[in-house]
């Protein structure tokens, strides 16, 4: 009982433990996967804001180009050198006339070694940009380009380099951005476009990504214009927060095509710390990429620290309940035990004189003479008186045993019409001395197996009830019956009987019908629910039956047979 | 037949020993359960009536111990512990019967005869004590009952002594000492009414009319005769 006990209050504390425990855990990733989402979502925005002002730089630029170009354009060369060299944004301009012929650099004159240079490296940008847009090739670098110094070349529309969309951004990136040789490149016009009339074109030199600006001017020659890489990126980087570390808890970092970092701000991350998160930059540098690092840890524990600690919440109260629970179920079983011991006790102590009042009583009876009557009926009476409080003690005995389930029966072999003799046997002289006749017929004679003590207290307190209640009709009559395993026992008397109004509530524990009959006589209330216990517990039952006249009592109780 | 009764009550072991010998049974008393097992082993009675609750040792410890030595002696458990439990634990420690408390006289004298039954057909299983006739009644000794046509009449052990005493000596007187020497024992000295209260009540059992008895005659002045 015990163990049972503390195993299901186990149970109780476990079970919605565990449930919370899981479902916790369950809540706790998905809150975790979301706060992924938002925080990743956050990084993007704050790289893009990053993003927005590289390209403002680049914007800055295209309108001083394209202010350039669109005022009056100088010519000669001489002119042209002369821009370049007062325009630090400017490293190296072509011309191409509009029969596609080159005006600068000058062909038949002397070239400096940048301008032999420039010319070497923009010679296939020159012919991109000259070829009919129909047949523009996408740029796709061939087994002799892999031989020859290769360029990388990435036109940028003027609208789309403003515009900035992002798919379109990637996929030129993807195109552009394979700079493992030294130089490579790729080129893609816009579509719809007959003619390229401005925009940017990059790649790769060398050490690194070049941009170049192109644009027709008024005359209708083609101005590209080679952005000086290194003034680029030092306005660039004048754009960009100051690297004042201390002050924030992640980094930005701004990478090259090559992955070489160009630029990077805020605190140091932890040494081979991977990027929380990465974007490509938008064209024209599409082969940039910014790289967001944090300091603090990845993953925040602080949900599966919360929902750990609400768990050992509900662990530790539903343990105290359990404890509390388990505590004043031991003091009602310990309440229980002594209340039952107590009762053992007092019947036990109850039991040893009233043995002798009646075996002294009955020893005396058989030394009496026959002509000591009245010596005789004093005894009777003190038998008899004995017998009754032995009916209470097993009745109180029995409605303890009950409270506390520990009402258990013994079926034996017997005839229940020889137990039916017996308990009227014990009866007869307190029935002759009130002039009541008992009528036994007795139809119960096979041997059938059933608790004798069961029957007998049963019928004890059925034709007590009759001794005390009906003894004005002077009658009892009781009929015994045998059908396969059942046995019916019918007990009536021509007494008062029981007022419907009354009906079930005679077998209620404690209950006592309130008349005058009832309050003249003393009594428990408690003998027909302890008869009627008995009953169902022999997997029979007691029912008061209608009666025209006293009350008329069905006892059924289950009484396999024994075979001989 | 010798019955061993161990009970601390000092008033019910007195009560009970009264009725075994009244019934013609030699009763010795233990006051507890270390007495009853000296006894057990100084006296060797034919059976045993043994209450639970005994200061020292209980009747269940002495149960078990009996057991060891003797496995077939009758133990008859006296107790006021009702519990089933307690039935039942007795039962299984090889108790024969259990008599609880309080209990009438009629119903331990019903239960020692069923014992005793038992006992004689033990003792004597090939039925050595053979039925035998007092007028027309047939008395069987290992049954303790008499049958007169379709009638049983129960006897006590002492009565069934009696009546084999009336039935070894046919015609003859049997004065008051020679019934007491071989119904009561040598050592009981009871009083001449306790001998006519025996045998007006067994005459009231066995005798149609007790009143003119047919079987024990009335001799005046010299004790009881059988006529058959």
């Amino acid at each position: 009982m015990h163990i049972r006990l503390t195993l299901i209050l186990a149970i109780i504390v476990l079970l919605p433990v565990i449930m919370i425990t899981w479902l916790g855990y369950q809540y706790a990733n998905e809150e975790q996967a979301m706060q992924t989402i938002r925080y990743n979502r956050l990084l993007q925005q704050n790289l893009k804001e990053t993003d927005r002002l590289i390209q403002s730089v680049i914007y800055k630029r295209e309108r001083a180009m394209t202010q350039i170009i669109a005022s009056r354009f100088p010519t000669p060369s001489d002119a042209i050198r002369t821009l370049i060299r007062g325009n630090s944004d400017i490293k190296n301009i072509f011309m191409l006339d509009a029969d596609k012929q080159l005006l600068h650099p000058p062909a038949l004159q002397p070239l400096s070694r940048a301008e032999q240079t420039f010319l070497q490296k923009t010679q296939r940008l020159r012919d991109y940009l000259t070829m009919p847009a129909k047949k523009q090739p996408r740029p796709k670098p061939t087994t002799a380009d892999l031989s020859a110094p290769r360029t990388s070349i990435q036109s940028v529309p003027k609208k789309s380099a403003r515009l900035l969309g992002l798919p379109l951004q990637r996929k030129r990136a993807r195109l552009a951005n394979s700079p493992a040789d030294n130089e490579s490149w790729q080129g893609q016009a816009e579509q719809g476009d007959s003619h390229l009339e401005q925009g940017w074109l990059t790649w790769f030199w060398e050490r690194g990504l070049n941009l170049l600006y192109f644009q027709r001017d008024r005359a209708g020659n083609l101005v590209g214009i080679e952005l000086d890489r290194a003034k680029l990126i030092a306005d660039i980087i004048a754009e960009l927060p100051e690297n004042n570390g201390a002050a924030l808890d992640y980094r930005i970092a701004l990478l090259d095509g090559k992955d070489e970092l160009i630029y990077q701000w805020g605190r140091q991350p932890r040494a081979g710390a991977a990027p929380l998160t990465t974007i490509m930059l938008s064209a024209p540098l599409s082969a940039w990429k910014l790289q967001f690092f944090t300091t603090t840890p990845e993953k925040s524990n602080a949900v599966y620290l919360s929902m750990a600690a609400a768990a050992t919440a509900v662990l530790l109260l539903l343990t105290a309940l359990a404890f509390y629970l388990h505590r004043e179920s031991g003091r009602d079983m310990r309440e229980a035990r002594q209340r039952m011991n107590f009762v053992n006790q007092v019947s036990h102590e109850l039991r040893t004189p009233l043995t002798n009042i009646r075996m002294y009583a009955e020893l005396l009876d058989q030394e009496l003479d026959d002509e000591q009557p009245a010596v005789r009926k004093r005894l009777n009476i003190i038998v008899g008186e004995s017998q009754r409080l032995s009916r209470l003690i097993g009745n109180v005995l029995t409605f303890a045993r009950q409270k506390n389930r520990r009402l258990q029966l013994h079926p034996q072999p017997g005839i229940i019409d020889a137990c039916i003799e017996n308990v009227i046997k014990s009866f007869s002289e307190s029935f002759d001395k009130k002039s009541i006749t008992i009528a036994f017929d007795g139809h119960a004679g096979e041997r059938v197996l059933f608790d004798g003590d069961c029957l007998e207290q049963i019928l004890n307190n059925l034709i007590s009830n009759v001794e005390k209640y009906a003894c004005t009709g002077r009658y009892l009559a009781i009929a015994s019956s045998q059908q396969q395993d059942l046995t019916t026992i019918i007990i009536e008397d021509d007494g008062p009987g029981i007022s419907k109004a009354t009906g079930e509530r005679i077998f209620h524990e404690f209950y006592r019908a309130d008349n005058s009959l009832t309050n003249k006589v003393a009594g428990t209330g408690i003998g027909l629910t302890i008869a009627r216990d008995l009953a169902r517990k022999h997997q029979g039952d007691l029912i008061l039956l209608q009666s025209a006249k006293g009350a008329k009592f069905q006892l059924q109780l289950h009484t396999p047979k024994v075979s001989s | 037949m010798k019955v061993l009764v161990a009970e601390d009550e000092d008033l019910i072991r007195e009560g009970l020993v009264e009725i075994l010998t009244s019934e013609g049974y030699q009763t010795i008393a233990a006051e507890d359960g270390q007495q009853a097992l000296q006894l057990f082993d100084a006296e060797h009675p034919d059976f045993i009536c043994l209450d639970i609750m005994m200061p020292g040792m209980n009747g269940y410890d002495v149960c078990k111990n009996i057991r060891l030595q003797n496995q077939h002696i009758p133990i008859i458990f006296i107790s006021a512990k009702s519990e089933e439990i307690d039935r039942v634990v007795g039962l299984e420690l090889g108790a024969d019967d259990f008599i609880m408390k309080p209990f009438g006289v009629k119903e331990v004298i019903a239960r020692i005869r069923a014992v005793t039954r038992r006992c004689l057909a033990h003792s004597d299983p090939d039925g050595v004590q053979q039925a035998f006739t007092l007028g027309d009644l047939r008395i069987i000794p290992g049954e303790l009952r008499a049958l007169r046509d379709e009638q049983t009449i129960e006897l006590s052990y002492r009565e069934v002594n009696i009546l084999h005493l009336f039935a070894e000596r046919p015609g003859q007187v049997l004065d008051r000492d020679t019934l007491f020497n071989h119904c009561w024992g040598m050592d009981y000295f009871p009083s001449s009414r306790t001998l006519d209260q025996h045998i007006s009540k067994l005459r009231k059992r066995i005798e149609i009319d007790s009143k003119n008895p047919l079987i024990i005659q009335t001799v005046h002045g010299r004790g009881y005769r059988y006529n058959p």
